[in-house]
């Protein structure tokens, strides 16, 4: 009977959001979307919002809590021929995920808004 | 047995002789059409040889028909304005002569052309006939000697006929002509009367007004003396001085014209009495003479009045008189116009298929069965609405038949109104119509029939109403708000009776005696619908719930026997053959047929020295020539191929009837029709299991090789150019008659062998599968060369049965480590040709529940011919061999697939094997971020911009890149490089709707 070993270091964890998106996230780049990747940037509202910022647009999205957190995990070692020294390194424990289901606007300067209109 | 092998025979002479027909029109020997000449095509019928369309053609090029074949094309060409049937047929008319010779001169510059040399035979042969058509079809005629073709014979009698009717117009224009002469001496009378009573009492008005007023009344008396002789025209010599009196007069201006008539009398002074001198309007001085009073009154105060009256008060008298003959003669004009109108009417204006309609049930022709049933089904509404006898449904609270409404179906003219008619009428009904000329929305036609049919007739003497509506077929399926027409009879029919059960149960309960504020409608009178075709689609609910009736038509003994009594009512002479021949034309109409003797009875009538036979005949050849009675009935496409099969001497076959009548009959019963091509497809998928007698096989050899080629030719010509397919169409009936005339057997379809044609059909379905079938095929196939080089239709004659060979190696067993050798190299080339054929073998149950594996998509049926089933297989058939495909196939496509996701990584590049593939991936994606500098230089280096590449304007001076001016080398690649690390990326927002789908993401690609 094989045994999986899971390992949990809390130094080792590192940070990861989930992310719901009414749409998709593509790109013209041909590998697609992948790897740490900067293309947005999400900040965190103190009112329990998020929003998402790509170039000039701005999608405000909602926190939600995950009924069932997830574990990002690595696997280590080779499986083929034993499965004594498989073993499978926590990353990160995501509770909770970002919900954007707003239609994306356009991030407009301060000072553009405070124009009076004619 | 016998006929079995006689059939078979034929078959295989057919196919040999198609072969050498498909090889090309030219192969064909061009002696025959050079052979036999226009003598040759008369000869056709006589010598009971079929006649090829080469003899026809022969025929056609020394008429020199308007029709060439184009050379270029292969194709048919109807020359401009080609000439139709009936111009055929009135051929001895000069300008067509005129045409032809013109039509003859353009084909002769035709065939002096060089590329027409070439196929002289062709030419020849496809530059269709005109008369041999009408040859075929007289050929007995001409044959035996008889003389003249009909045709002409027709043209001349129409011409006779014309002529004669012109004459009876100028005669009774003369005879107007003649009243009004008559009438206007007669006026002349009254002026002389009006004028002499003007004369001796102008002074009192009254005495005027009734001098007027009977100078009116006179007239009119003359006008209905000169009606009566009007009304009896008499035959009469035609007077010169009556035509030309006629134009002359009105050319006059009134007044000149009255003074003329006046200067004549009145010019001098009389001789003896006294007078009165007046000057008219135009100068001329006018004498009347006086003359004794009418009356004694007047007469008394005449001298004194006389002696009073001056000159000027005479002119004025004359001048009031003028205007009022003026006004007299506009009036007497008006009258002559109507007097016209009315003379050119006939005595009796009703048909007399109104006039001797049947108003008796006894006086009823229609077949007695029909009758009976119509009486018995009226017999049953008894119950419901005389309150008389059990009725037939007793489940019903009013007593009414199961089916209310009858529908009388048939073709028109067989008395079917007149049956509703009649019936309803015995039965002691009023009959109410709805006709077609009706307004027939649902809504208004629910509320006559409502009033109709729940009413107490109350107007008409208390009896009840019936509802007849006629020609119910014709009802426009428009859907009005309360839905179309017949669906409301519908409903009113049947909605009622679940109703009416419901109320009787609600009516025992509550004791209420009626049901009457009900809201459901009741039908509580009969309806009778009337239809010519039972089967039109707006008829198809009422089909379901009317009690339906097909009226068969009197029987022709019957019908000849009541147009006997007809024209014995109308005393017109009338032969008895002459009856029943009449009868039998229009198919036992009794409409058409009495319109017919009607019209023949209003003809001029033969001479008085004519015998009765002479009579007859003249009748007859009125009946068959000018078309009378023919009818242009649609006949059952079954009835035409019992036609075309059956001989024309056959038993059932009326008597007298010639060869050449009997192919005329067809040819116009296959035009009515217009169903050419369904008809030569039932003709042909039949015609070897007709029982006629050809021995030799000749006969339906050049059947087929001849006329069914000719009728393709024509057919696929008229497809190509629909423009011409009007000027062809009149050829295809005589394909058909060439099949009558080489295949047709005393027993006709007697045999029963006869099957509707499904073979065309069959095929267009089996073709349309397979060109599908080709395409998807194409479709799949990731060769693109390939793929462009090929199409449906090369796929399925070249490709689709070589490709099956490579599809079906021969593989052993089913086990893929036991593969060896050869066997395995084809194993795994079915494996790539499959895949790139896009090709997979799919599981599923076949009709008995076991699993196979399907071919998708399933070319194997490319080349599914009958017979070569067993003999060639399409890949490995069994089970177990066929899996082990599958599963090679599935396990390549996982492979590819996760190469391919390899490749998309980028991580893969470097193996061993994909090294080639990865400088290229390299190269390519160089290509795209700047074109220039890849294609400048393909080994990576980056040179100088320009250095290689220098792009020029028009004038060939370098152009000079700005930012490249303002920017050094180094920091444009530096840009260039940080364009290529830092890609786009966007976020698409997808509105209005959650596709709700989670796409699964590969943990690797996060990390």
């Amino acid at each position: 009977m094989s045994q999986i070993d899971i390992q949990y270091r809390k130094s080792e964890q590192r940070e990861f959001c989930l992310i719901e998106t009414q749409g998709s996230l593509e790109t013209d780049k041909p590998g697609g979307l992948r790897g740490q990747q900067r293309f947005a940037a999400i900040e965190r509202q103190p009112d329990g919002k998020v929003i998402m910022k790509i170039g000039v647009h701005r999608v405000v999205g909602s926190v939600v809590p995950l009924k069932k957190p997830l574990a990002v995990m690595v696997k280590e070692g080779q499986a083929e021929d034993s499965s004594s020294d498989l073993t499978y390194k926590i990353q990160a424990i995501i509770k909770e995920k970002f919900i954007f289901k707003l239609r994306p606007v356009v991030d407009l300067q301060q000072e553009i808004l405070k124009l009076p209109t004619v | 047995m016998d006929s079995q092998n006689g059939s078979n025979l034929r078959q295989a002479l057919l196919t040999s002789s198609l072969g050498a027909m498909i090889r090309g029109p030219a192969a064909d020997p061009a002696d025959t059409a050079a052979g036999s000449g226009a003598q040759g095509a008369l000869n056709l019928l006589g010598s009971r040889a079929a006649p090829t369309p080469h003899d026809l053609l022969a025929v056609a090029q020394a008429q020199t028909f308007p029709l060439a074949l184009d050379d270029d094309q292969d194709t048919l060409t109807l020359l401009p304005n080609a000439l139709s049937d009936s111009d055929l047929e009135a051929d001895d008319d000069a300008e067509d002569d005129s045409y032809l010779a013109s039509e003859f001169l353009n084909a002769q510059a035709m065939d002096a052309h060089p590329e027409h040399a070439e196929y002289p035979e062709k030419t020849s042969q496809f530059s269709i006939f005109a008369d041999a058509c009408v040859v075929m079809a007289d050929g007995d005629e001409e044959e035996g000697g008889g003389g003249g073709g009909e045709p002409r014979l027709v043209a001349r009698d129409a011409a006779a006929q014309a002529y004669e009717h012109r004459l009876d117009a100028e005669q009774q224009g003369r005879e107007v002509a003649n009243i009004i002469k008559r009438r206007e001496v007669a006026a002349a009378a009254e002026h002389e009367g009006l004028l002499a009573r003007h004369k001796l009492a102008v002074v009192t008005p009254q005495e005027r007004f009734a001098a007027y007023k009977a100078a009116m009344a006179r007239p009119a008396a003359a006008e209905e003396e000169d009606s009566v002789a009007v009304q009896a025209p008499k035959r009469q010599k035609v007077d010169e001085g009556g035509m030309a009196a006629r134009p002359a007069a009105p050319e006059r201006p009134r007044d000149t014209r009255l003074a003329a008539r006046f200067a004549g009398r009145y010019a001098l002074p009389p001789e003896t009495g006294e007078y009165v001198a007046a000057r008219t309007a135009a100068g001329t001085t006018l004498f009347f003479p006086l003359r004794a009073p009418p009356e004694p009154s007047a007469s008394a105060s005449l001298p004194s009045a006389l002696g009073r009256m001056s000159m000027a008060q005479a002119n004025r008298v004359v001048g009031e008189i003028e205007q009022e003959i003026a006004t007299r003669e506009s009036l007497l004009d008006h009258a002559h116009d109507s007097l016209a109108k009315l003379t050119l009417q006939p005595a009796d204006t009703r048909l007399w298929a109104e006039k001797y309609r049947a108003r008796a049930y006894v006086d009823l022709v229609s077949s007695e069965r029909t009758n009976r049933a119509v009486m018995e089904w009226l017999n049953a509404w008894d119950a419901c609405v005389f309150r008389r006898g059990a009725g037939a449904d007793t489940q019903d609270r009013w007593k009414r038949p199961l089916r209310r409404i009858l529908l009388l179906s048939g073709p028109p003219g067989l008395g079917k109104t007149t049956l509703a008619h009649v019936a309803a009428r015995q039965k002691g009904y009023d009959v109410v119509e709805i006709n077609a000329s009706d307004e027939r929305t649902a809504a208004k036609v629910r509320d006559r029939v409502l009033g109709v049919t729940q009413t107490q007739g109350v107007a008409m003497r208390g009896r009840p109403q019936l509802l007849v509506i006629d020609e119910i077929d014709g009802a426009s399926g428009a859907v009005s708000a309360q839905g179309d027409f017949v669906s409301m009879l519908v409903k009113l029919a049947t909605a009622t009776s679940d109703a009416g059960e419901g109320e009787g149960q609600g009516q025992a309960k509550d004791g209420r005696p009626k049901g009457r504020k009900k809201p459901q409608a009741q039908l509580l009178r009969p309806i009778i619908c009337i239809c010519n075709n039972v089967y039109a689609p707006v008829l198809r609910p009422l089909r379901q719930i009317a009690q339906c009736y097909h009226v068969q038509g009197p029987t022709a003994a019957r019908l000849a026997q009541r147009l006997q009594d007809v024209c014995a009512l109308e005393q017109l002479p009338c032969d008895p053959w002459v009856l029943a021949d009449l009868a039998r034309s229009t198919e036992c109409d009794v409409r058409a047929s009495l319109n017919a003797l009607q019209l023949m009875a209003n003809r001029p009538a033969p001479a008085a020295g004519a015998t009765a036979a002479a009579a007859a005949a003249a009748a007859a050849s009125a009946l068959g020539t000018a078309g009378v009675g023919g009818k242009d009935v649609q006949r059952s496409l079954f009835a035409l191929w019992a036609q075309i099969f059956t001989r024309a001497d056959a038993p059932g076959q009326p008597r007298q009837q010639t060869a050449a009548e009997y192919a005329r009959a067809l040819v116009a019963a296959v035009r009515v029709s217009g169903e050419h091509e369904r008809l030569l497809q039932g003709c042909w998928e039949n015609y070897l299991l007709m029982d006629f007698r050809d021995l030799t096989h000749t006969r339906v050899s050049d059947l087929c090789t001849q006329w069914l080629c000719f009728a393709d030719l024509m057919d696929a010509a008229g497809r190509r150019n629909p423009q011409q397919a009007h000027g062809l169409h009149s050829y295809l009936e005589y394909p058909l008659l060439a099949v009558h005339l080489t295949c047709s057997s005393p027993l006709g379809l007697a045999r029963g062998a006869f099957v509707y044609p499904a073979a065309d059909y069959a095929a267009h379905q089996a073709r349309t599968a397979r060109v599908a079938l080709a395409q998807s095929l194409l479709a799949g196939c990731a060769h693109v060369r390939m793929r462009s080089s090929l199409t449906a239709s090369t796929v399925c004659s070249e490709f689709a049965d070589l490709f099956l060979q490579v599809l079906s190696p021969a593989v052993s067993t089913a086990n893929r480590h036991l593969l060896r050798g050869r066997e395995l190299e084809q194993a795994e080339r079915l494996v790539d040709v499959m895949a790139a054929w896009g090709l997979r073998l799919v599981q599923a149950k076949d009709a008995e529940g076991q699993y196979v594996y399907r071919v998708e998509p399933p070319v194997d049926r490319l080349a599914g011919f009958v017979g070569r089933k067993s003999a060639r297989r399409v890949m490995p058939l069994r089970y177990a061999v066929r899996q082990m495909l599958a599963q090679e196939m599935e396990r390549r496509r996982v492979r590819s697939a996760a190469d391919r996701g390899e490749d998309q990584a980028g991580v893969g590049g470097m193996k061993d094997g994909n090294a080639a593939e990865a400088a290229k991936r390299e190269y390519l994606g160089r290509l795209f971020a700047d074109p220039l500098a890849a294609v400048g230089c393909p080994s990576g280096e980056l040179p100088d911009a320009g250095a290689a590449f220098v792009t020029k304007d028009f004038f060939g001076r370098p152009v000079v890149k700005k930012q490249q001016s303002k920017t050094s080398p180094a920091t444009s690649a530096q840009t260039m490089q940080k364009q290529q690390q830092q890609p786009k990326a966007w976020f698409h927002f997808f509105e209005g709707f959650s596709n709700a789908v989670r796409k699964p993401t590969r943990m690797s690609e996060l990390l």
